[in-house]
This record gives structure tokens, sequence and C-alpha cells, in this order.
């Protein structure tokens, strides 16, 4: 998959156009208020992207200690609400922690080192191919087989519209 | 600070020859090319108590930073003056180059407006245009053919063609050609790679391994595709777009035309009623008796050489350098042309999980 540009990447130029391309044409002011909106929507996508894969799963396990902290804190307190916390907390409360996922920057890093590496090979195998090195076939058709998947997968996930550009239609 | 109409009509009025006075009316952008910003216009001219129109186009360059397709517009300005007088190929007239880019920011020319209709996806739309489609596609041919048996010594006399992006090549013949291009794409992979593309390194590699046989040099149009023609009643007016024309083999323009006739949707390749559809009819036109191999080829071929500097402008792009959206939209381009490799130098299919 393609990690560059990052979805963040993608939204700002977004927001960035429309103030380029579109605020100066814009007439009324509902408009205007209304691009402005749109692109606080943006801006807040952004944020969002950035914190909440670990805010979710720091939030999930957050809250299994607190369920499991107020079962304590009522103690053996009476009554049918008391008995419902804590249940809670050997239901809910009993849920195992989610791993922390790992930074969505870190593994676009990660994820760039192995491709780069694709590269190199490619370069290896072409280079055994042309010194007459039969047997690089093979490995090239699995390298191949690797990149048809993420390059279908890609296909998929990142194109709109196939067979269409925009202003030429 | 004076409006680009102002600039416009003060630049024509000191060149135009022959008229009393001058002005410009309906000047408006058009949407579309996404090298170059383009306007159309109608200069009126009176003279010798006659007034008359003119319908023209103000063609000019990117900023440097943001060029997809950087090129000198002297050069395109005599190319299309060339085609005019030693072919059959339709292209609009060429007034003026203006390379000096105090006047209008950046580098610019006026060339002739063909009237007809520049949106070829109109005639794929309904069962009714069928029949233009086909005989718009014959026509593109039969002038594609006609450019591709041109005289090169005509229209490329001062060797104005031999390298005019400054790629380095030296075409005296094929192999050298073929030699400077392949090496400029694998060279140039640094510039283009803005994420890793393995698809797209792997294919330039193939093409270095496995090099069709050679065919005459020629003057080819460079981004042949079916955005860059005008036509009217099914038949072309005008190959618009010479931006990127060069000495070249000729199976470039049909790779390339092929694979953005299928990214949108035009499908002109298949529609001429000739053993072989477009490829049959251009084979019998010229005798370059193209095979599919290699017209799989050249599509690879095709997308790296029109592709190089578009892409590394997205690079610089996602580098900050520039801010441009267009850039982010051709993405969309660069995820086609990688899933196309994939067919064209069929890739192996994933194996089923045992």
């Amino acid at each position: 998959m393609y990690t560059k540009p990052s979805i963040s990447d993608l939204l700002r130029a977004v927001i960035v156009a429309m103030n380029r391309e579109i605020a100066p044409d814009l007439s009324s002011s509902r408009s205007k208020v209304a691009l402005l909106m749109a692109q606080t929507l943006l801006q807040g996508a952004i944020q969002r992207l950035q914190a909440e894969p670990a805010t979710i799963a720091a939030e999930h396990n957050e809250m299994t200690a607190l369920y499991r902290t107020l079962a304590q804190t009522v103690g053996e307190c009476t009554g049918e609400a008391a008995e419902r916390v804590r249940q809670r907390s050997l239901t809910l409360g009993a849920l195992p922690d989610v791993p922390a996922p790992y930074p969505a920057s870190e593994l676009a890093e990660l994820h760039h080192k192995l491709s780069e590496g694709l590269i190199g090979t490619l370069d290896d195998l072409d280079g055994m191919l042309r010194a007459g090195e039969a047997r690089a076939q093979a490995a090239l058709d699995q390298v191949r087989q690797h990149l048809m998947v993420r390059t279908a997968r890609d296909f998929q996930t990142q194109m709109v519209n196939p067979g269409s550009l925009v202003g030429r239609d | 600070m004076s409006t680009l109409e102002d600039q416009i009509t003060d630049y024509l009025k000191k060149r135009w020859e022959g008229h009393d006075s001058l002005s410009i009316s309906d000047l408006k952008e058009l949407l579309g090319g996404y090298s170059k910003t383009t306007y159309s216009f109608e200069l009126n001219i009176h003279s010798n108590g006659e007034k008359s129109s003119l319908p023209l186009i103000f063609r000019r360059d990117m900023p440097k930073v943001s060029a997809i397709l950087p090129n000198s517009r002297e050069l395109e300005h005599k190319l299309l003056n060339r085609l005019r007088e030693h072919t059959s190929v339709p292209v609009p007239k060429s007034y003026f180059a203006e390379m000096d880019r105090s006047i209008f920011g950046e580098a610019s020319m006026f060339i002739e407006r063909v009237l007809g209709c520049t949106e070829p996806t109109s005639l794929v739309k309904s069962p009714e245009t069928a029949a233009e489609a086909e005989s718009v596609a014959r026509d593109l041919c039969e002038k594609v053919a006609a450019l591709h048996l041109a005289d090169v010594n005509l229209l490329n006399h001062d060797h104005l063609l031999d390298d005019p992006r400054q790629l380095g090549m030296v075409p005296d013949t094929w192999d050298h050609y073929m030699d400077g291009m392949l090496n400029f794409f694998i060279n140039n992979y640094k510039n283009i790679d803005f994420d890793t593309l393995p698809v797209l390194y792997d294919a330039f590699l193939h093409m270095r391994r496995n090099r069709p046989r050679p065919l005459p040099l020629r003057v080819v149009h460079g981004e042949l595709n079916p955005a860059n023609i005008v036509f009217k009643n099914g038949k072309i007016l005008s190959i618009v777009d010479w931006e990127n024309a060069h000495l070249g083999d000729p199976r470039e323009d049909l790779g390339w035309f092929c694979f953005m006739d299928a990214a949108s949707g035009t499908n002109f390749f298949n529609r001429v009623n000739y053993p072989g559809g477009f490829l049959g009819y251009y084979n019998h036109l010229t005798g370059f008796n193209i095979t599919l191999e290699e017209l799989y080829y050249f599509q690879i071929f095709g997308f790296a050489s029109v592709s190089a500097t578009p892409i590394a402008a997205i690079k610089r792009r996602i580098a900050g350098e520039h801010s441009e959206l267009l850039h982010l939209y051709l993405l969309q381009l660069v995820f086609a042309g990688c899933m196309g490799f994939t067919q064209l130098l069929g890739y192996p299919q994933p194996q089923a999980a045992k």
C-alpha cells in the first residue's frame, strides 16, 4: 500500500485547495460559511486520524480498569444497583487489555523500509537475469506475485471512477 | 496591475500586423488541459473599415516547480507550423511564441482555436454516436499514420526535436535512442519515487531486458491521447498539444494512446472497423506491422516517457515544494498505470491459500 502521501497529507491538500481554488470564486455569505465549516471538519478529521487508534485502545483499557475499581469501591454495599456495579467488574472489567496500536507514522516508516528493499531486490534479480542466471526468474515471479496482490489492493482502495478524468469528460 | 486581458491586448496590438485597431473579447480559461494554463478568446480586428474576428488560444506554462511537462513554447510554435507546411496532419496555426517570462509571467504562445468538439467521451455515451466514434477513430488513425510517415528531414532538419526534453538523448540511431531512454527511466527513478514504486521500477528493468525490434525513428506527438483531438462530423479537425513532441519510436504514440484511451473510457482503439482494429489499420497504412506484444511494450514505454516529469512534479508536491491539488489528483493515473503494468508484464496471479 502507498504510505505517501498520507491520508492527513491528502486532507490538508484539500483544505489548501479550498482556499486557493474555491474561496476566491464564492460570492454568497452562505457558501463562504459552508466552506469554512467544511475546512474545519477536514481539520478535525486530520486531528482525529492521528489520535484515534491509540486513544481508543487506551480508553478501552482505562474503562476495564475503572469497572474493576468501581467494584472495589462499592465494596459490600447492598442493593440491586451495587450488585450491578459488581457484576460489571466481572464482565466488562474482566475483558483483556487490548495492545497499544503501532503508531501509524512508525508503521509506515517500517513498511517503507521493506518496500525500498524490493527496489534493491529487483536490481539484483535484473542483474542475475542479464548474466544468464535463469533461476532468478522464479524469484522475480515471487516478487511480482507479491506486487500483484498489493497493486490490486491499491487499485481497489485508492482509485475513484476508473475510466474517467475530471475536466475531460 | 493590468489584467491578463489587458496584457494580451497590448501584446497583440504590438505584434499583429495589418490592423487599424484591435481588441479581444470572451476571454475564458479552458479546463481539461493539465499541463498548461489555457484561455480561449476572440481577436477582433478592424482593418481598412472591415471588421473580422479570429478565435484564438492563449497557452501559458505553469511555474517551473509545479510544471508537469516542462518544455518549450518556441519549439511547439515552430513544430506546429512545420507540420502545417510539410504534412497532412491537421494542427492549429501558431501565431506567436513568447519566451520572455516577464511579459505574461511564464513562457506563452498564441495559436489558432479550431472550432469543433473537444470532448471525445461525448461520442461514447450513446449507441447513436457509435458510427461517428468509428469514423473519428479511423480518421485519427490515418492522421497518426501520416505523422509517422512524414519526412523527418523536413520536420527536424535543424535537430530541434532530437532532445527537446533535454534528457540527454542522441537519437542518431534507434539503438542509441532506446539506450538513452531506458537508462533515463532507470536513472530518473530517484526523481519520481514519491513513495516506493516497485512496479514501475520493475517495468523499467523489464524494458531494458526485452527490447523489441527496431523501427525507423520518426517525429512523434509524444502525448497522443483522446483529449488532444478536435473533431466534427466524424472527422479530425485538429490534433493539439504538441508540447511533448520529439524524435522517437512511432510505437510510443500508439502505446500511450492505447493506455489513455482505456483510462479515458473512449475505447477508440477497438472502434476502427478493419481487421485488427486501429492497430491493424495503422499497420496497413504504414507497413510497420506492429504486433500486440510490441504494443504492450510501448504502452509501458509510453507511460514511462510521458509520466516521467509529471510524477517528478507529484513528488515535489508531496515534498511540499508547491501546493497544487492537480498533482495529487494525478496519483489516480499512477495507480491505474501500476495496475496496467502488472497485466502488461504478465504478473502471476496469487496462488490460492492451501
